[in-house]
């Protein structure tokens, strides 16, 4: 409801500054779908969860012995996915009061996870890479509980029968699964049947350390070993035959004076702006691209010396967070200036002085009568009240209610793979709401 | 226009007697099962919403208490107390949560916002502030006004607050930077604002003021769509809520200081039904979140809490207390 009050400029530029700082410890951070929370995973397999009203932690999960190496939302913020180096996958259920929070359940695997994503459909499926590159995608629907490795037909001839994937992403509608392996390789898989859809070589890029599909589906993004940054229409990786090295990215992005490395890789919440964290020492810089113009290089973000170790971008906002080596999670934005015509009704801010032309009308005795019945006529307009429930948004009465996003729904096909992928999903699209702890005292 | 509806026929069912002193916030629980009263006897009593009896006491203010809210998980109640502090507590276990102190005047009005993470405050300190409810702490206070704020209340999404002050004037503030949005006031207009709602979709604000009138604004515009008049305030700080019994039918409803109950119907804006019963000046009103039901309660020499019924079924008949 405030976005209509506020100024455009002021939440729709990029942002210009750190907002908040939270002293978390953190290795990696994540907003929620509504972008009221943040969730932020710990060296030391802890996870808290932060309110951003009231930048105070609300959940401490415990639930891991080693460093978090993922932490993944549900399509409706109700269930917080961690990946860890302890082997363990762990599923939180937020809707639950239990104190000290209970995990809602654990995905075992025989190496350590280095990431680990929630199908954008249904939190059952369950997306995992581990540090043997193995790639799995678990499946815990009543009826269809399996662990299936994505590796490449038996058939294939010259091919190393397994990826050795570095990377991974679900497609928005989560449809398909794109692979980045360490020989330069995007894979694509069909997530419900497992089969390989497509095997793409890039040229030159060397091993893909991170890959991202951007909230409409229309592009992927690649960091790669020779430090640049690529974007690709996902039709063209369709349409290539399989195996090509032709495939020609639509942007290709560098730091060419520098040279930077890049640590992380992600798309903004409309999919217009992309961004990456320099992996430097003794930096914390961010570059922001535009995606609609190719790739044109919009801006650097600095903020002190700390190295950067992980990025995210808010769900709608332009917002952003930005993990340090040190642990903090900064929150960017940019600072609203005060508006001092808001305090009084009759006042409007100009940029210049406008002389004053005085009305004909100005002070003109109105006719008492006249003006009673005109504001009376006025009033004669129906007013729609409604109800809380008329007006959409993720959040209403207290329950968040995440919908389909729009971005979705341009990708929303009748399909075989869609109707799979919602099939037992009745608790990512239900309305919760989030239960409010208060440490009580004892007696005053 | 719509044809005009058939009108309320609210009938007096229960009176609930329990505060020795007058009655100055009732609230129903979201659910609809509870109601919450505040009294200027210091206490607050939670009753059975549909069967009038009582549920339980809870002390501990030592000065009266002005206003009450719910959390929108039905365990909590904030109050708000002449003895500069807001309380939580939890009516589960019916005990004390927290004390929030950090007002400096008698803090006058309170509510949570829909998420129930926050509680915003105001009081005749001129201030508002913003609670961090599971820590218990203040996390922002606003300079909001230049006289008490008499109420404060957050839009569905909880994204902006509203709040209307003695000064005369109702403010729009964003809740995430506390940054003044917008003020609205009737020009023509010094009269001190006593109440101040969002509509059900937040789209407009309900503003009372001490002219015995009340608005609803178009606040984007700052154009007043609506005016009701009929009932008679213009000294104590009366609230109105809506009441929506059917879709394109709603009520205003409001308390009047000729001990009467007024109704208006929110569109052709005359006055559909009056309640008559109180003996006292009516400074509390409420609607049941689902049903048809009005609670009310008067000053000084009318203790009871009186709940009106707009239902067929009258099979019901349960007193207590």
């Amino acid at each position: 409801m405030n976005v209509s009050l506020l100024n455009p400029f002021e939440t729709q530029n990029l942002p210009s500054t750190v907002r908040a700082t939270l002293d978390s410890g953190a290795v990696i951070a994540r907003f929620d779908r509504t972008g009221r929370f943040v969730a932020a995973g710990l060296r030391d397999g802890s996870v808290f969860l932060w309110d951003l009203a009231t930048q105070a932690v609300v959940r401490n999960l415990e639930g891991h012995v080693r460093a978090i190496t993922g932490l993944s939302w549900s399509r409706n913020s109700r269930f917080l996915l961690s990946a860890s180096r302890d082997w363990n996958v762990v599923v939180w259920d937020l809707a639950t009061k239990s104190e000290p929070p209970q995990r809602y359940c654990t995905i075992r695997f025989d190496a350590a996870v280095v990431g680990a994503f929630f199908h954008p459909l249904n939190s059952n499926i369950v997306l995992a890479i581990l540090a043997t590159g193995e790639a799995f995608v678990v499946d815990r629907r009543p009826g269809q509980v399996s662990k299936s490795d994505l590796r490449l037909p038996i058939a294939e001839e010259g091919v190393s029968h397994r990826v050795n994937v570095q990377s991974a992403a679900f497609s928005s509608n989560g449809s398909l699964i794109f692979l980045g392996s360490s020989d330069g390789a995007i894979v694509i898989f069909n997530c419900r049947t497992k089969l390989l859809v497509n095997r793409v070589k890039i040229n030159g890029a060397g091993a893909i350390r991170n890959i991202t599909s951007d909230p409409c589906g229309r592009y992927l993004a690649t960091n790669s070993a020779d430090r640049n940054i690529r974007i690709f229409s996902v039709p063209n990786l369709l349409g290539a035959t399989v195996n090509s090295e032709s495939v020609e990215p639509i942007a290709r992005m560098m730091d060419t004076i520098a040279r930077t490395r890049w640590s992380t890789l992600m798309f903004s919440g409309d999919g217009d702006h992309i961004f990456a964290g320099s992996d430097s020492a003794g930096s914390h810089e961010i570059f922001v691209w535009d995606v609609a113009a190719r790739g044109q290089y919009l801006k650097t973000m600095e903020n002190g010396k700390e190295p950067l170790v992980d990025l995210d971008w808010h769900p709608y906002l332009s917002d952003w967070l930005s993990v340090s080596q040190h642990g903090n999670i900064y929150l960017w934005g940019n600072v609203p200036k005060m508006k001092w015509s808001a305090f009084a009704a009759e006042f409007e801010e100009i940029d210049e002085n406008v002389e004053y032309v005085e009305k004909e009308t100005e002070f003109d005795q109105e006719d008492k009568e006249a003006a009673a019945r005109r504001t009376r006529e006025a009033e004669e307009a129906d007013v729609d009240i409604g109800t809380a429930e008329d007006v959409v948004g993720p959040e209403r009465g207290g329950r968040i209610m995440l919908g389909r996003t729009a971005a979705e729904e341009s990708s929303y096909t009748h399909d075989e793979d869609r109707s799979w992928a919602e099939l037992d999903s009745e608790l990512d699209v239900a309305p919760w709401s989030f239960p409010i702890l208060i440490d009580e005292l004892e007696d005053e | 226009m719509v044809s005009s509806p058939s009108p309320p026929h609210y009938e007096h069912r229960f009176t609930l007697y329990g505060h020795t002193q007058a009655v100055t916030s009732l609230k129903f629980s979201p659910d609809g099962q509870y109601l919450a009263s505040a009294s200027s006897d210091n206490s607050i009593i939670i009753w059975d919403a549909i069967l009038g009896t009582h549920s339980k006491t809870l002390q501990g203010h030592t000065e009266g208490v002005n206003d009450i809210a719910w959390s929108s998980d039905n365990v909590c109640v904030a109050s708000a107390s002449d003895d500069y502090s807001v309380r939580i507590w939890n009516v589960k276990k019916g005990t004390l949560a927290k004390t929030l102190s950090a007002h400096n005047n008698p803090v006058f009005c309170v509510n949570f916002n829909p998420q129930s993470n926050l509680l915003a405050s105001g009081g005749f300190d001129e201030t508002v502030k913003i609670w961090d409810v599971a820590r218990g702490i203040l996390i922002r206070s606003i300079s909001a006004h230049s006289d008490p704020v008499t109420s404060v209340s957050f839009s569905h999404d909880g994204t902006i607050i509203v709040t209307s002050s003695f000064d005369g004037l109702a403010r729009i503030w964003d809740t995430a930077s506390g940054q003044c949005l917008k003020t609205i006031v009737e020009p023509q207009s010094i009269d001190p604002c006593a109440n101040v709602i969002f509509t059900p979709n937040a789209r407009y604000i309900l503003c009372s003021t001490l002219d015995s009138t009340i608005r609803l604004w178009d606040y984007h515009n700052s154009k007043c769509v609506k005016t009701y008049k009929g009932h008679k305030n213009d000294l104590y700080a009366l609230g109105a809520c809506f009441a929506t019994p059917a879709k394109n039918r709603s009520w205003i409803i409001s308390g009047s200081e000729d001990h009467k109950i007024y109704l208006w119907d929110l569109q052709s804006r005359d006055v559909v039904q009056i309640l008559e019963g109180h003996t006292d000046v009516v400074l509390a009103v409420a609607t049941h979140p689902t049903r048809n039901i009005i609670a009310s309660g008067a000053i000084h020499s009318d203790l009871g809490i009186r709940l009106w019924f707009d239902e067929e079924n009258t099979s019901v008949k349960t007193n207590g207390v």
